[in-house]
């Protein structure tokens, strides 16, 4: 799973080898001028990044493949002037990000966004981040150190095939920086307004002529936000710190390997309010608090022959801790995962994989939360195969299957069928079909929650799972068109319609009295509606210059729900269309104004939302601004003001939070890094 | 069942084609040419000259680099001309920048007649900025890293914006 480029770029294996083939250093070809002068537009930063000869198999980016793809690079990330991973993916299309208080994220791809999101696959170099009891990312708790990341790839749409299930609406692969290019040292941090402290140390040696080991250490502290009266704070304090270390090396000419490791604790306030008691008083305000250790260990090796075999093992292990006034997790989630791919034979490149996963878990449960039974072990496994096949010289069709086994469903199928057209160098056309499925997960299947509805009400409500939770299932249909309008211009646009079927919600099933707590509201989670859903979205590179860069983010979308009107809502279904900004638009300009000083600007405009049918959302337009100095060669600093046109203002809010429900505010920061 | 059979036909078909796999080599692609011509391109904006309004770009000897060249002849950036001269003899006082083949090549008349006429002496032949040359390209890690001498730099009175120094080793 490590190779999340190896991947794609196998999808365009074959392309490649029909439209450019490769460079031989003593005869220059018209190939090499073409080469030569699509260098010339990048930037100088850009350019320093370039690897000077490799794999044709490994240069191909995933924006080569028939998928709807964005790529963040280093340079995207250093001068988004930054401080978190969501932040990051509003630059790109289809994404759609809402923050809700100082630790917790919306973040999803093409609608459906929630805390809880469910049809995102988010990978640290291959290994899985999103949490299986929820089957979303709870991105407060991931606090890699930016600097390590080399680039984060986003395929919007379902991508089942090859990353199994929850690679449904999109899949991120975050990929860091290998410990040969973090020689020696980096200190970097800042403070500001809202982030009040952050900050990280960076060592990487040479053990031997072929092994390289760099290690990192870093923190955040984070202030408290605004709640939705713009008066008071919602205590979402908190801070979190990190360890990771990389090992890389090149075993033999046919060999490589890579071990990293990465511990972290948190302590984050902010959360789901209050605790149940059977003694008066019945309930009490409580800001849960989480405090929580994550550590986890990963290993890689590449194989490849003359003959043109690449084998890949991933071995991962992560443990993760939590506690909460109201429950406490101890999870241990083991991954396996091989993958293979041969060599050409004729028109076909074929590559199969394994995958077993084994998630064992502990709760202690409590009134208010419990999860049952307390402990659950889940066993996973999962085969795939593809094949690309050329058509011709300008057309791959790309046929791709994952048959996985759940203990939660027993078998699943995600088949996807994938074509391009490359006519020429300045246009591809790409068009798929893909299944893809969302296994239910732990909180589905076990969760007890009872509280009372709202937190000063006296009628309280207990939310039960549901052990017949199936899977949620889509079926794809997608377009997409690239045009590379020149060599400074490039638009990249792709179409999509999802029809999904057994879509989770949660409905009032009955009630009943009770002497202590009086009138009780049952609620259970079901595959209860059917949703459709299209979209389109675009992104524009443009290059005015080498010192003077504008991309563009543009997204819209539309949503019909189908559910039963007269069943009593918890979440009300009503809603859903409009619960996702109908557009979005992120601009970005990125400016040399010397060869020391850099000036980022960064609009956004996010449409109106309506979480639930009480909770609106008005549209909102912001902008930050960055200034970038590097007044010695080795020494960067920087003043970012971010969210600038307003005070605060609101991006979302989730039902569990309302009594915490956050603003998000006008913050300043300044940051400093060195190199040494 | 459709759906069974189309799987066990899947996994068939692709026995079959495992079964009768051939070899073929995995191909490389190699730019270090084009790397180095781009490299030099932004030289000219990334360098100073006392008193250039276009930068023109000499090669001494015969290098693979000659092919590549050609590309930037007429381009801009940031608003100064580059050009491209494979005149035999060089003319050194025309060249702002001047690529050399061999080590062999760098005399003291050639780095006294760049002092004079502020010409950036750049090459990719090893211990070509220890013996008094500028600018030298190695391969570091599968990229292109830089090594600058910079006292030789300042005698020819020129001067490197931070942007370039940021990524070189620097010999002082």
């Amino acid at each position: 799973m490590f190779s999340s480029p190896k991947r794609y770029a196998a999808i365009f294996i074959l392309l490649l080898r029909t439209l450019s083939p490769p460079a031989l250093a003593n005869e220059h070809t018209f190939n090499d001028i073409e080469s030569t002068n699509d260098l010339l537009p990048l930037s100088w930063e850009e350019l320093t990044e370039l690897d000077v000869s490799s794999l044709s198999r490994q240069t191909q980016s995933v924006k080569d493949s028939p998928a709807a793809a964005f790529v963040i690079t280093s340079e995207d990330i250093r001068r988004s002037g930054v401080t978190s991973l969501p932040e990051l993916l509003r630059m790109v299309p289809g994404m759609n990000v809402a923050k809700i208080n100082a630790w917790n994220w919306a973040v999803s791809a093409r609608g459906f966004n929630d805390l809880y999101a469910n049809k995102l696959q988010v990978m640290i170099d291959g290994r899985s981040i999103y949490d299986p009891l929820v089957s979303g990312v709870y991105w407060g708790q991931q606090n890699p150190a930016l600097p390590d990341i080399e680039r984060i790839e986003v395929l919007r749409g379902p991508s089942g095939s090859l990353w199994g299930a929850n690679a449904v609406n999109g899949t991120i692969n975050i990929i860091t920086r290998s410990a040969k290019d973090t020689q020696g040292g980096l200190l970097y941090g800042g403070g500001g307004s809202e982030e009040q402290g952050f900050g990280g140390i960076r060592y990487g040696g040479k053990l031997s002529d072929s092994t390289f080991l760099r290690g990192t250490a870093n923190g955040i502290y984070r202030d408290a936000s605004i709640d939705w009266s713009g008066n008071l704070d919602t205590h979402d304090y908190g801070n979190a710190q990190n360890g990771n270390f990389r090992l890389d090396s090149q075993l033999s000419q046919h060999d490589q390997f890579m071990l990293e490791g990465n511990v972290s604790r948190y302590r984050l306030q902010g959360y789901f309010i209050g605790v149940t008691s059977p003694t008066p008083p019945l309930w009490r305000q409580d800001d849960f608090g989480r405090d929580g250790f994550t550590g986890s260990l990963q290993g890689n090796w590449k194989h490849h022959t003359d003959s043109g075999h690449h084998s890949d093992l991933t071995l991962s292990f992560t443990q993760t801790d939590w506690l909460l006034a109201v429950s406490e997790m101890n999870r241990s989630h083991f991954v396996v995962d091989f993958q293979h791919s041969l060599p050409d034979y004729h028109e076909h490149q074929l590559m199969w994989g394994l995958n077993y996963q084994l998630i064992t878990d502990k709760f202690d449960n409590s009134l208010t939360l419990g999860f049952e039974p307390d402990q659950f072990t889940q066993h996973n496994i999962g085969l795939f195969l593809q094949d690309q096949i050329a058509l011709g010289d300008d057309l791959i069709l790309t046929l791709g299957n994952r048959v996985e086994h759940f203990t939660y469903t027993g078998w699943e199928t995600e088949p996807n069928a994938r074509l391009m057209w490359t006519p020429n160098k300045q246009h591809s056309l790409w068009a798929a079909v893909s299944r893809a499925v969302v296994l239910p997960n732990r909180a589905q299947h076990s969760i007890r929650v009872f509280k009372p509805l709202l937190p000063d009400s006296n009628t309280f409500f207990e939310a039960t799972a549901n052990r017949q939770m199936l899977t949620e299932n889509l079926l794809a249909f997608e377009s997409g068109w690239r045009w590379q309008v020149n060599r400074n211009l490039d638009i990249d646009t792709a179409l999509f319609y999802n029809i999904y079927d057994r879509m989770q919600g949660t409905k009032f099933v009955g009630g009943r009295a009770d002497p202590v707590f009086g009138n009780i509201l049952e609620a259970t989670v079901g595959n209860y509606r059917q949703v459709k859903s299209y979209g389109l979205e675009t992104s524009l590179s443009y290059r005015v210059s080498q010192d003077w860069r504008l991309q563009a983010s543009y997204s819209a979308n539309q949503f019909q729900v189908n559910y039963d009107t007269d069943a009593a809502w918890f979440r009300d279904p009503k809603t859903e269309p409009h619960s996702n900004p109908g557009h979005t638009l992120s601009l970005r300009s990125l400016v040399n104004l010397t060869n020391e000083i850099e000036l980022d600007l960064w609009g956004r405009y996010v449409d109106k939302i309506i979480v639930d049918t009480n909770r609106k959302i008005p549209a909102y337009f912001t902008m930050d601004v960055r200034l970038g100095w590097h007044p010695h060669k080795d020494l960067e600093l920087s003043l970012s003001g971010q969210n600038l046109l307003d005070n605060h203002h609101p991006e979302f809010s989730d039902i569990l939070y309302i009594p915490v429900a956050s603003q998000i505010q006008r913050a300043y920061l300044a940051q400093v890094s060195w190199r040494f | 069942m459709f759906r069974v059979f189309l799987q066990t036909l899947l996994v068939c078909y692709w026995l079959c084609a495992v079964s009768v796999c051939h070899a073929e080599d995995d191909q490389t692609v190699n730019r270090e040419y084009q790397l180095k011509t781009a490299y030099l391109f932004h030289f000219a904006e990334l360098a100073e000259w006392p008193e250039a309004t276009h930068v023109v770009i000499c090669l001494q000897g015969n290098h693979p680099i000659r092919s590549y060249l050609p590309v930037l002849n007429g381009q801009h950036i940031n608003n100064k001309a580059v050009l491209v001269k494979f005149d035999i003899p060089i003319a050194i006082a025309e060249c702002q920048i001047l690529f050399f083949s061999d080590l062999d090549a760098l005399s003291n008349t050639v780095l006294e007649q760049a002092q004079k006429f502020h010409v950036l002496l750049v090459s990719d032949v090893e211990n070509f900025a220890q013996t008094g040359g500028m600018i030298q390209f190695t391969l570091r890690d599968n990229k292109l890293k830089l090594v600058v001498n910079l006292s030789a730099v300042k005698l020819a009175g020129l001067k490197l914006s931070s942007k370039l120094l940021r990524m070189a080793e620097i010999l002082e």
